[in-house]
């Protein structure tokens, strides 16, 4: 059998497999040829959850059927390889959206499950765990178990954010919400320094539905763009631009570098005032990276890390204040960073990352060691603001972090699949 | 509104070109061998809106029951404004080569099965005095490669005959299309290593739908396949016959 390359988000080297792409779910039945597989999706995960390297990959592109649509009940049944993108157009014409929509569009609904993934909405509404009716899933031994809050509870709080570790998981049954049209109304703010934007998180809660801030790191202090938006009223449309870019392949690796990633953000800030529109679209305003496929490869073949970690309101500014120090130290820039605020309703999955607190993701270029040694710093201020560290983001937290960041993983590995496997599992050496 | 059969239903491409028809005025009846995965198809078409969705399960090598099939066909939706021909196997050459059973097999399939429903829909399409028929052929068959001739025969000798019904039938204002796709990603094609030339069922759908709309007779898909072939077709074949290709 011949092996075929895959990578994740991060871009840091292809890896060999063994992949199979089942042509419908029937073809899903007869795949477990290998000691472990791994579901892969759109590879939207940034390390290693999504890889298996020299073992078993299940390629879910052509799952990506609509199997049931419920208007009155708000329901949609459809498989895991479904892309959201494609399913957000589906929904747009019967005046749908889903209740929560991550950064990027291009994930498969199976991969929004498996990472438990949050929005800018998480204050309101939780993650997107918490709006699954049910989901059915192939175990290793070929029986197919339905799981809801009802039924297979233990199994069904395993899978959400389980990684794809507790088998293959077929079909999703979704939650929707009504929305009058496809546009949101935004509000921006040019924010001053790391006070300010905590601070219009606090007044921004009760009036808006979706919030987030982007930092620009190399700016002391960090300036930023505080955006806020709510589902527009009204019989309007904002259908996005069809066309996107492409990077077609890696490029060189000095193009981003400290001194363009410097020119962006500096930029981004001062055109910020473009983007301070009434009303704009999903795309703009929930996918504003998507614009640029494949983006991740303008950092060229060494590819890039991402660091995002939660840690509870109270320990924030202190945590945030050292990682500054650190960045200075190690002298590593963030090219990209972006701030949320959970809300405090509990993720349903065992091992879900989103909790009360704050969320900043930080984009890195791999520099080799030195950014290694610089998130081993960071992994001990979060571990000791009692924080979390994010699997889907992660290429490289040890067995503690993960412990630690995860503390019900010992409840969790009741329901992990012995044939299933990735990288990411191996790595932090939970069975060993 | 229209009235569109898909015979190979399951096949990726007929897939995506089937959602791309799928709005509530259209009707549709879609056939392929397996049931199961043929109803995932059908359960998809009815949520993103089609307005009748039919599916039957036939096995297209019992040649015997072409006209009985076609038959069938009308029953069920009426009449037909667009017929696509999607079914089809990838022969392996090298074991088609060692077995001639096999490629006798491969070769009822991909030509025979095919010409005895395109004679029977060419009657029905002749009198009606409109509507589409659209095959899908392939590069393959413009030029004999050892890799790949007997695929390649099938459809050439499948563009040949769509040639002369498309001759007959222009007077008929029926519209003749041979679809010859390049290198598609789908799962008959998974054994393959992928390289930049590669494309989704998906554009080849959107191209196919666009070459409906317009009528055209001929589609290479992507566009850059005319070219290529062009210069394939025109290597002498004293060169052409030493080249591993």
């Amino acid at each position: 059998m011949k092996t075929s390359f895959y990578t994740s988000w991060g871009n840091r080297g292809a890896v060999p497999h063994f992949a199979t792409i089942p042509a419908n779910m029937t073809q899903a039945h007869v795949i477990f040829e290998y000691d472990s597989s791994i579901v892969y999706g759109q590879g939207r995960s940034y390390g290693d959850v999504c890889l298996n390297t020299n073992g078993g990959l299940i390629d879910s592109r052509y799952l990506d059927r609509l199997l049931e649509y419920h208007e009155g009940a708000r329901l949609i049944t459809c498989q895991s390889g479904v892309v959201l993108k494609n399913l957000i157009t589906f929904l747009e014409t019967k005046k749908m959206f889903i209740p929560v929509s991550p950064g990027t569009a291009n994930v498969t609904v199976g991969g929004m499950v498996a990472n438990d993934v949050h929005g800018k909405n998480h204050h309101r509404v939780g993650s997107f765990g918490n709006h699954i009716q049910s989901l059915t899933l192939l175990k290793g031994d070929g029986s197919i178990e339905e799981c809801s809050e009802n039924i297979n509870n233990e199994l069904f709080r395993a899978t959400i954010g389980g990684l794809g570790l507790t088998g293959m998981i077929l079909t999703v049954t979704l939650k929707l919400k009504s929305v009058e049209n496809n546009c949101i109304a935004i509000k921006s703010f040019k924010t001053k320094n790391i006070e300010h934007i905590l601070a219009l998180f606090d007044e921004t809660d009760d009036e808006y539905e979706y919030t987030v801030a982007w930092l620009d790191m190399y700016s002391s202090p960090q300036k930023g763009i505080f955006n806020c938006g709510n589902h527009a009223n009204g019989d309007i449309d904002c259908a996005a631009p069809v066309k996107s870019k492409t990077v077609p392949v890696n490029a060189p690796n000095w193009l981003l570098n400290g001194v363009s990633s410097k020119l962006f953000n500096k930029l981004y800030y001062s055109k910020a005032s473009l983007f301070e529109r009434e009303v704009t679209s999903y795309q703009s305003f929930f996918y504003p990276l998507d614009g640029v496929e494949f983006w991740n490869r303008l950092y060229g073949r060494r590819g890039f890390y991402q660091y995002q970690f939660v840690v509870p309101y109270g320990s924030f500014l202190t945590v945030y204040m050292d990682i500054l120090k650190f960045i200075k130290k190690f002298n590593q820039p963030s090219y990209l960073a972006v701030l949320k605020k959970f809300g405090d309703i509990k993720s349903i999955g065992m091992l879900s990352f989103p909790r009360a607190g704050y969320t900043l993701a930080m984009d890195f270029p791999d520099k080799g060691r030195a950014t290694l040694k610089m998130f081993e710093a960071f992994d001990k201020l979060v571990m000791d603001a009692g924080g979390a560290v994010y699997p889907a983001k992660d290429a490289r937290m040890n067995r503690n972090v993960f412990l630690q960041s995860f503390p019900a993983v010992t409840e969790f590995i009741k329901h992990k699949d012995e044939r299933f496997c990735s990288d990411f599992w191996r790595r932090v050496n939970i069975d060993g | 509104m229209a009235k569109i059969l898909i015979l190979g239903a399951t096949s990726a491409i007929a897939e995506q070109l089937a959602r791309l028809y799928a709005q509530a005025d259209n009707e549709m009846l879609l056939v392929a061998r397996n049931s199961k995965a043929l109803d995932e198809v059908c359960r998809d078409l009815e949520v993103r809106g089609t307005g009748k969705v039919s599916s039957r399960s036939h096995d297209f090598n019992a040649i015997e029951k072409a006209q009985e099939f076609i038959k069938q066909c009308y029953e069920i939706l009426g009449s037909i404004d667009i017929v696509l021909f999607a079914f089809g196997t990838l022969p392996d050459q090298t074991r088609s080569n060692q077995d001639t059973t096999l490629m006798h097999k491969e070769i009822l399939l991909n030509y025979n099965a095919i010409v005895v429903l395109l004679n029977e829909l060419g009657m029905k399409f002749e009198k009606q005095q409109s509507g589409t028929i659209a095959v899908l052929g392939s590069v393959a068959g413009d030029r004999g490669r050892q890799s790949n001739y007997i695929y390649g025969s099938a459809k050439g000798g499948l563009s040949i005959f769509m040639q002369g019904l498309r001759n007959r039938l222009a007077r008929h204002d029926v519209q003749v299309l041979t679809i010859k796709p390049g290198f598609v990603d789908t799962p008959m094609t998974k054994s393959f290593k992928k390289g930049p030339l590669w494309v989704g069922p998906d554009k080849i759908a959107q191209d196919i739908k666009r070459a409906i709309d317009k009528r055209k007779d001929v589609l290479y898909t992507p566009w850059y396949w005319w070219w290529i072939m062009l210069v394939i077709r025109s290597i002498p074949e004293r060169i052409f016959k030493k080249l591993k290709l």
